[in-house]
């Protein structure tokens, strides 16, 4: 897949990334960097700890890297997850965070795919 | 004046040959009616004759019967005893054969008369004879003759004589047998049938005496006939005359008939000598009868015909008064036909006159200007001037010919169109570019509104056209005192004609000096301009609008005027033109939305109407303030606006500022484009400094919008950076060194990426205690800013803010600025408080770290 079809994959916005970051080949290379990003580990890993802090510093991260990087639904999902763990540990974290797993199984799998 | 007498003399001879006509026709009906009356009454006193001397003859051939069938019975009796024998009257068989034979004949007496003229009875008693002695002498001459006689017994009889000799016993010899009837027998037989007739008949001797006459119960017969006649009449010498002419031919025994004027009556009179005796028979026929029929007819036909005649009188009147009104109206539509051809002489002199002077007055300026030209022939500016109002001056005078062979051409019926598909954009465009300069020179406000604009390709002759809008526009140019207003408003609608059709509307109006309703009655008319003197001073031919109409009308369009004296006029031309092919076709544009600012409010309805039917979003604000808002409340929603058209002029703030300031909350990422309705060579590089990408020029139809936006959409992003030109100049930033703390790699090579490719120098801390640390060894100034995240593990980016801030070194001020995905208002607080000085909101967007890098130590 090519950069389009890779975004049009996970439901990203390429063109507002490109907008922002102007060069195809930085979002290219970024994007297939992503997968390595540690955040979303650190996260699992928080989450299992119940260690609401962490896990939140994690969620932001994600919510910032995928914003950049234009990961339209990663973004929104993230986006949840850190307003509800901001103010410290929610129950209701732990069933979200089954949602951000399956938007970044998704993304993760179109970003591999992406050549 | 002549005219109306003429009209008057028209008048009085139809009304002096209706009189005339009216004489003639009662003249000839009255001619006719009394001739025919006249001729009917001789008709009908001719018949009246024929059928009285029929009623006369039949009269007297109804007598003369009775007398000879008696005589023949007289005559009858002899042959039983024949004659020239001797009869002996004693011979009872004689006698009885003889009164048997007369009896069974109806006769009531039989005499023989003796040569002595003594009458010997037979039977019947002794008789008594009337005019006896005249009687006898007839008899004795061998006469048949006829008589009254009166009987023994008083009974009046007629008695019949016939030759008859016979010799008696008693020797003596008869001469004639004389039998007798009753006279009522024979009154019978003549008179019954005139018991209900008018005719009236008299038998009467020659003195007048009656022997027998009808109507016996009348009164005045007594003395005999001629006696009753005189009574009768007024004894005048006419009717004197006739009576004694009927005596005369009564005694002469001849045929004689008369007309009586009696006082009662008119009487026609037959006299018929009866023969046998001394008797005539008169038949009298009363007129009274016949006139009162012949009066009753001839009134009948007058009244008739009296009708008649006042029928065709009645006929005649209508047709008259119809014929009367319709030459009234004919002479009306004469009236106003001359009048009308009168003004239109009077107004082309007026207009030659006018046209002349206007035609002097360039020219004058031409030779006297060349004139000037040739006097300073080496003072350059001097020249340039002269051939600048000589240009002028050629110009208008080329205008006013123009215009007055168009007139002659139109005039003469060869203004033909060249119909083809024209494009109504480029139409109005160049009409706007024609109409620009003067607009400016007058510093009016002009606008230009297109809306519902389906088919900008319509089949028409474009030149004309463009004529039509050109006049109407300068008119209003011209009318319009400076500093006024010159609107446009083009649209379509869908035609009577048919589906194939579009209906085009233009409208000009202006706040200019207006006419007077007067004026507008003929403003189409040729050569008309208002005598005013206000008007006298503008320059033209008063042909425009007599041209512009008659294009609209050779067009099969429609133009309307409404205008209010001193406060502007209004023009609205309608077109049924055919549409031609080539639809546009606006597929090429992305789902943009786009913000329309323009102070006017039409022209944003317009635009953002032009923009959805192109298929995009379009929202308007009708001052930079609003605008602004709204940029801002979209860009917070993370929905900016796609493209921004910005008016040039618009109140307090123009178009450039606002432009500006759009730029400084959005940062270089969408166009910004300025739409004006004039030139903007001027104020380009202006704009372009300020972040304007491009220019529409108005009016905005669709496919100006549609062409205006299209070079946008058509780049791809990542050229976009090249073709929107509007960037700073970063050329500042170069060198700089940025302490960059951010604890995820991918922002941080992103981040890096990004500055270093504008040229800057980037350090990469992991954590807020890295960056508190890095930046604590690092030489004094080296580092230009840091960015800054705020969520780190460690030390977070508040704490690391806090931290440098509170070194002991000349550079801890150095500006920080904090990056993060969150955007509460508290989290910007937060960092403003720990000192930090400006907030990034995540996803990063290059050109607004850079703008915020520029602000904070650009200048330095």
């Amino acid at each position: 897949m090519n950069l389009q079809e890779t975004y049009a994959a996970l439901g990203g916005d390429l063109k507002g990334t490109l907008n922002r970051l102007r060069k195809e080949s930085l979002v290219c290379r970024m994007a297939k960097r992503y997968p390595a990003d540690p955040s979303y580990r650190e996260f699992v890993k928080a989450m299992e700890l119940k260690d609401p802090k962490e896990a939140f510093r994690a969620v932001h991260t994600i919510k910032g890297t995928s914003a950049t990087l234009g990961f339209t639904p990663l973004y929104e999902e993230a986006s949840i997850l850190s307003d509800m763990l901001r103010e410290g540990w929610n129950e209701k974290a732990i069933e979200e965070s089954k949602k951000l797993a399956s938007v970044y199984d998704k993304t993760l799998q179109a970003l591999e795919a992406l050549e | 004046m002549e005219f109306s007498s003429s009209k008057k003399g028209i008048s009085n001879f139809l009304k002096s040959s209706f009189a005339i006509i009216g004489v003639i026709c009662i003249a000839v009906f009255s001619f006719i009616l009394f001739y025919m009356k006249d001729q009917s009454s001789q008709a009908i006193s001719e018949v009246g004759n024929l059928y009285m001397s029929a009623i006369a003859q039949k009269n007297i051939q109804n007598f003369e019967n009775t007398i000879n069938l008696r005589l023949s019975q007289v005559k009858a009796l002899l042959v039983s005893v024949p004659p020239d024998h001797s009869v002996n009257l004693n011979d009872e068989q004689v006698v009885t054969s003889l009164t048997a034979n007369a009896k069974s004949r109806d006769f009531v007496t039989a005499q023989f008369c003796l040569e002595d003229g003594h009458l010997q009875e037979v039977f019947g008693g002794t008789i008594d004879i009337k005019y006896e002695k005249l009687f006898m002498d007839s008899i004795k001459d061998n006469q048949t003759k006829i008589a009254v006689a009166t009987t023994s017994e008083g009974e009046k009889v007629v008695v019949f004589s016939v030759p008859a000799r016979y010799y008696l016993e008693n020797g003596l010899q008869t001469i004639a047998l004389i039998a007798g009837i009753p006279i009522d027998d024979i009154k019978e037989t003549l008179f019954s049938s005139e018991d209900n007739s008018i005719v009236s008949s008299f038998l009467v001797r020659q003195d007048g005496s009656f022997v027998i006459r009808g109507l016996e119960n009348e009164q005045g017969y007594e003395d005999g006939f001629y006696t009753f006649m005189e009574n009768q009449t007024a004894g005048t010498e006419e009717t004197d005359a006739a009576l004694s002419k009927l005596r005369w031919a009564a005694s002469a025994r001849t045929d004689y008939t008369c007309v009586i004027t009696g006082t009662r009556d008119t009487y026609r009179i037959y006299e018929n000598p009866i023969p046998n005796s001394e008797w005539v028979l008169i038949t009298m026929l009363p007129f009274g009868h016949l006139n009162s029929v012949i009066s009753n007819l001839s009134s009948n036909l007058m009244i008739v015909g009296l009708i008649g005649a006042a029928v065709i009188l009645v006929i005649f009147v209508f047709l008259f008064i119809g014929y009367y009104r319709l030459t009234q109206v004919q002479m009306r539509q004469l009236a106003a036909a001359r009048k009308e051809a009168e003004e239109a002489n009077r107004a082309k002199s007026e207009f030659l006159s006018n046209m002349s002077h206007d035609i002097r007055t360039p020219m004058n300026a031409i030779v006297g200007m060349t004139a000037i030209a040739t006097s300073n022939i080496g003072n350059k500016e001097r020249v340039l001037d002269c051939l600048k109002k000589i240009t002028l001056s050629s110009r208008h005078l080329l205008g006013l010919i123009n215009d007055i062979l168009d007139m002659s051409k139109i005039e003469s019926g060869k203004l033909t169109l060249n119909t083809d598909a024209v494009s109504l954009k480029e139409v109005i465009d160049s009409v706007v570019n024609i109409a620009q300069p003067q607009v400016n020179a007058k510093h009016q406000s002009f606008d230009v509104y297109i809306s519902n604009i389906d088919y900008e390709n319509v089949y028409c002759d474009s030149l004309r056209l463009n004529q039509i809008f050109i006049n109407l526009i300068s008119n209003a140019i011209k009318f319009t005192p400076e500093k006024g207003a010159i609107r446009i408003r083009v649209y379509e609608k869908s035609s009577e004609k048919g589906d194939d059709y579009i209906q085009l509307h233009f409208i000009v109006s202006d706040t200019g000096i207006g006419m007077s309703q007067d004026f507008v009655k003929v403003i189409f008319d040729s050569f008309s301009r208002e005598d005013d003197r206000r008007v006298n001073k503008t320059e033209g031919s008063g042909l425009g609008m007599a041209i512009t109409k008659y294009i609209v009308d050779a067009m099969d369009g429609t133009i309307k005027v409404d205008s209010v004296l001193g406060e502007g006029s209004t023009f609205h031309v309608t077109l049924d033109l055919k549409k031609a092919p080539d639809k546009l076709n606006f597929d090429d544009l992305p789902n943009w939305k786009i913000l329309v600012i323009d102070d006017d409010e039409i022209l944003c309805e317009s635009a953002t109407e032009n923009l959805k039917e192109i298929g995009l979003q379009a929202d308007w604000a009708l001052e930079s303030r609003s605008a602004l808002e709204m940029v801002r409340r979209h860009h917070d929603m993370q929905d900016d606006y796609d493209v921004i058209l910005i008016d040039w002029k618009l109140p307090g703030k123009d178009g450039v500022k606002t432009a500006k300031e759009i730029r400084e909350i959005l940062g270089h990422t969408i166009p910004i484009i300025l739409i004006t309705a004039y030139d903007w060579s001027e104020i380009e590089e202006e704009a372009r400094q300020a972040g304007v990408n491009g220019f529409i020029a108005k009016p905005l139809f669709k496919s100006t919008l549609y062409a205006g936006l299209l070079p946008y959409a058509a780049i791809t992003d990542i050229q976009k950076e090249t073709i929107l030109p509007v960037k700073p100049d970063y050329s500042s930033l170069k060198g700089k060194k940025i302490l960059i703390a951010e604890d995820n790699e991918i922002n941080w090579e992103i981040a890096s990426e990004l500055l270093e490719s504008e040229g800057l120098e980037t350090v990469w801390a992991e954590d807020g205690k890295q960056a508190v640390e890095i930046y604590k060894h690092s030489k004094p100034h080296e580092y230009a800013a840091i960015l800054m995240d705020l969520r780190m593990p460690i030390m977070d980016g508040y704490e690391a803010a806090m931290a440098i801030r509170s070194l002991n070194r000349q550079d801890a001020n150095i500006p920080i600025l904090a990056m993060t995905a969150d955007a509460f208002t508290e989290d910007v607080q937060k960092c403003l408080k720990v000192g930090m000085n400006a907030h990034i909101a995540k996803p990063i967007n290059i050109d607004e770290v850079l703008e915020l890098l520029l602000k904070y130590i650009g200048t330095d």
